[in-house]
């Protein structure tokens, strides 16, 4: 169920991108992997809490400008570059 | 293994992630099911699976595409996802 609903997501499109990008697809492997064992421990444990305690609508606006950040850098850096 | 990168990607997912339509799942799944471990697994089975498909992906495609290709697509890419997130936070 979640294999196929995360196939092309966009989390999966991230992970193929920054594997891309650094160049150390085991480093993204392992970064994101946790941070998706972790999202779903919450999730399965604690997902009603979370929601109520937690802001989502901050944690989402940090998402989207960290997401437009990185956009913003990588395009600055690969525009610049010689190569 | 390359730690900035598997923080930064840690960081990133992990925000990303936090209240989207897969945890609602596995909430709403743990939920309904009252096996919260064997959601536990599962979900995370698959997302690590997805997660590795990705990762190995990326690392075929810089094999084939010019590096500078590549990082345009994926700055534009991101600022898609940036906007798409705010957009949906503030407005949608």
């Amino acid at each position: 169920m979640l294999f196929l609903a995360e196939l092309g997501d966009k989390t999966q499109l991230a992970v193929v991108t920054m594997a891309c990008k650094t160049k150390a697809p085991w480093s993204v492997f392992l970064g994101g992997s946790a941070a998706m064992v972790l999202v779903t421990l919450l999730g399965s444990f604690v997902g009603g809490y979370v929601t109520s305690y937690v802001p989502v609508k901050y944690l989402s606006i940090a998402a989207g400008l960290l997401f437009l950040a990185f956009g913003v850098m990588i395009l600055y850096q690969s525009l610049n570059s010689t190569d | 293994m390359d730690w900035r990168v598997v923080g930064l990607t840690f960081g990133m997912l992990f925000l990303a992630e936090m209240g989207d339509k897969t945890q609602l799942t596995v909430f709403t799944l743990a939920a309904r099911t009252q096996a919260p471990w064997s959601v536990f697994f599962g979900a995370s089975a698959a997302l690590v699976l997805v997660t590795l498909l990705g990762s190995l992906l990326g690392d075929v495609i810089t094999k084939y595409i010019p590096v500078k290709y590549i990082n345009i697509a994926a700055g534009l890419l991101f600022l898609g996802f940036g906007s798409v997130i705010l957009y949906q936070t503030l407005i949608g």
